[in-house]
């Protein structure tokens, strides 16, 4: 190594990696070093003679100009970074030192070491923008939250934060938490601070904290980091005080019978008082979380109804509503339900309060008086049924009676015409007396049915016994009687009526059956959810149900004319099937033929 | 004398005993008895529209308790042959009700010239004579 010879040092600026140039004072190019080229793709003697200025940016230009003029005798003066123009019309940045040689009796020159930094300066310019993104991201988040180090010193800040703390973030950030809240020490925070950092599992809880000389209830988050743990916190200070407010409101009435019920604006139970307890028997324990009808209604509530609530719920304004709720026990219990929603200062449902009182007593007497109704009703429409029955059915057989008795007199005694009048004059009387003993067995049936000692019976028996008194004419008409039900089917109602029933409705299928084919008579009984439905099919000669609907079942009325008959059978039937408690429906069509369905409720089975 | 009468009634005894006590007063020439009321109702229909020979009737007693057809669902199905029969019938419910709201509602019937009651007295026969003479005088005048 000769580090005399000027070969060695102009290898030396011709191999280094960094631009090596010397102008002189003007700033024209005199030497540029081989590393030119593959830093800036200009050959050497491209560079040679020209303006080393022209080469920088039209805006680092100014920057470049104003470092230039300090350059003292024999010193070196760092650039700001600057960019210049490739050969190929990139710009690349420059970090550049320039030393002042002027006065070196050998180089007699400025010369200018360079180095690309384009690449680095890129990679800063990324971080800066992701970093800035990232800050966006963060600040956009309204909720504060803090991040603190191993150390417990502030790494992190929302400008939310700092606004909530009513503190300069720059001035927090490093510092350490317990050192500027020292009265947070031993808190419920400061100990979870230490669990999550310990254990890595977050923590959710809400504290009071005097922050900026205010207590306030805080719901804090936090979160464990490997580098420390994360805050996040929010203000619940408003919604205790409201909470406390209702509560206190609902202690009012806590002692006296009514319940209460505070649901969150979704209706979940939030809080209840000691008169929901003893109401309904759930404690707040049970309640809590829950939707009033999701604990205190079975699946009997239709979805009909449902929407109507929820619109009502919705609507904001305090209404009122009487449902039907199950205690605990499973006891029913009629419910009056005053619901007030409590709005926030938008306006928008905040919580709902609901005051329940037990009206049970009161549907009840509603209920016996709505049965006392109408049974009334039924009275007085049997009265003026009675009414119609007397002025014409009884009286019709009068009247002929009296009209014969008035011939008779007019008539010969020793003529046939007399012989017949008479004739007529009894049969007059006789249909009296039958109209007369109808009327009589109507009102024992309705007598008697208030007090029945109901029996147990077996359907297929009594079945069997009432198609027995029937024998005779089933065979001589040829008729088909099927039954189906089941062996052990059971009844436990009353006897009489219900053989009486059979009876009247066999009687009716044998006298209306259809003259052209065999009479079919299908009679079955089910057992089902309902109740017992006994049901008696034929095809016989059937009627209009257009024409006959509304009267099939009133006294004395007929339909069909070639046919004797009074029309008392099936008023007879309706008044013991609803003496039994039962109901009953008749199905027919013209020439195919009748269906009577008779249902008895569970009661009777 | 009125030519022809329809007595409309599903009860026998009674029938037999309106047209005894018509015939006894000489009341018309033709009698036609309906023991079913769909029955005078088609007859009554023809001959309104001339389909037959039969006369529309100067009278028709009309019951109002029957099987299958009432007098007044009788009634309600001639309702479109008012215009028609007003000037040629005179229709009266002959009937054993003495159910007060019956009356009222004949009483106010277009088609019902009035509420009769079973049995049919002479006295009243004789007054539905003297209203049969008064019209004849006027169609004479």
């Amino acid at each position: 190594m000769n580090l005399h010879a000027p070969e060695f040092y102009h290898a030396l600026a011709n191999k280094s990696t960094e631009l090596v140039l010397v102008t002189d004072p003007n700033g024209t190019i005199k030497f540029a070093g081989q590393s030119a080229h593959p830093l800036l793709g200009y050959q050497v003697s491209d560079l040679l003679e020209t303006r080393s200025l022209d080469y920088i940016h039209p805006n680092d230009l100014p920057l470049s100009r104003q470092a230039l003029q300090h350059v003292q005798q024999e010193n070196s003066v760092q650039l700001p970074h600057f960019r210049v123009k490739k050969s190929n019309g990139e710009w690349c940045w420059l970090d550049c030192t320039v030393t002042n040689m002027l006065q070196h009796e050998q180089v007699q020159g400025m010369v200018i070491n360079a180095k690309d930094i384009t690449d680095i300066k890129n990679s800063k310019l990324l971080i800066k923008e992701q970093a800035a993104h990232l800050e966006h991201i963060v600040e956009s988040i309204t909720e504060p939250f803090f991040a603190l180090d191993i150390a417990g010193r502030y790494t992190f800040m929302t400008r939310a934060c700092a606004a909530f703390l009513g503190r300069d973030r720059e001035e927090l950030l490093g510092q350490v938490i317990w050192e500027q809240y020292p009265d947070s020490i031993g808190s419920v925070f400061y100990t979870r601070c230490h669990e999550v950092s310990r254990t890595n599992i977050a923590a959710h809880f809400e504290e009071i904290h005097v922050v900026n000389g205010e207590a306030k209830s805080l719901l804090i988050s936090i979160y464990p980091r490997h580098d420390g743990i994360t805050v996040q916190f929010s203000d619940n200070t408003d919604r205790r005080k409201q909470l406390k407010q209702l509560e206190k409101l609902s202690l009012v009435a806590s002692r006296s019978t009514n319940s209460v019920i505070i649901t969150n604006r979704e209706a979940r139970i939030e809080w209840v008082n000691d008169g929901f307890t003893r109401l309904t028997g759930y404690t707040l324990a049970e309640a809590s979380g829950k939707k009033p009808g999701e604990l205190l209604q079975k699946h009997d509530k239709n979805r009909e109804d449902k929407l109507r609530f929820r619109k009502k719920l919705m609507a904001g304004k305090p209404f009122s509503e009487e449902v039907l709720n199950y205690k605990k026990s499973g006891e029913k219990v009629w419910i009056m339900m005053e619901i007030t929603p409590v709005l926030n200062e938008a306006g928008e449902i905040e919580y709902f309060v609901a005051i329940q009182s037990d009206i049970t007593e009161k549907k009840e007497t509603e209920a016996s008086l709505l049965k006392l109704t109408d049974e009334l009703y039924m009275q007085n429409r049997d009265l003026e049924e009675f009414a119609y029955i007397l002025s014409h059915n009884l009286r019709a057989p009068v009247a002929n009676a009296l009209g014969l008795a008035k011939l008779i007199k007019k008539v010969d005694k020793d003529t046939p015409a007399h012989a017949h009048a008479l004739d007529k004059l009894h049969h007059s009387v006789h249909r009296l007396d039958d109209v007369i003993r109808d009327i009589n067995q109507l009102l024992s049936v309705r007598e008697s049915s208030r007090a029945f000692v109901p029996e147990k019976i077996l359907l297929k028996d009594l079945c069997q016994e009432v198609l027995v008194t029937f024998e005779e004419e089933l065979r001589r008409s040829e008729a088909r009687v099927s039954l189906a039900m089941e062996e052990h089917c059971t009844l436990l109602s009353n006897r009489a009526y219900l053989s009486s029933i059979l009876q009247q409705l066999i009687s009716n299928a044998l006298k209306y059956r259809a003259p052209d084919r065999q009479l079919h008579l299908q009679i079955k009984a089910e057992n089902g959810p309902s109740g017992c439905t006994i049901t008696l099919s034929d095809n016989g000669t059937g009627m209009s149900m257009q024409l006959v609907q509304h009267q099939l079942f009133k006294l004395y009325k007929r339909f069909h004319p070639g046919i004797s008959g009074k029309g008392l059978g099936l008023f007879l039937v309706k008044t013991q099937v609803e003496a039994l408690g039962g109901k009953v429906e008749i199905k027919s069509k013209l020439n195919i033929g009748t269906k009577v369905k008779i249902n008895l409720s569970t009661v009777h089975v | 004398m009125y030519k022809q009468v329809y007595i409309v009634d599903d009860d026998e005894i009674s029938v037999f005993l309106t047209e005894v006590t018509l015939a006894e007063e000489k009341f018309a020439m033709a009698y036609q008895t309906f023991l079913d009321p769909q029955q005078a109702l088609q007859n009554l229909r023809d001959s309104l529209k001339g389909n037959s020979m039969e006369q529309v009737p100067d009278i028709i007693f009309l019951d109002i308790n029957m099987p299958g057809m009432s007098g007044w669902e009788f009634m309600e199905a001639l309702a479109p042959y008012q215009a028609h029969l007003q000037d040629k019938s005179s229709i009266y419910l002959l009937t054993s009700s003495i159910y007060p709201e019956e009356m009222d509602r004949a009483g106010k019937h277009p088609l019902l010239k009035g509420f009769l009651q079973k049995p049919l007295s002479e006295s009243t026969i004789q007054q539905l004579k003297e209203q049969a003479y008064q019209t004849d005088d006027c169609s004479l005048a």
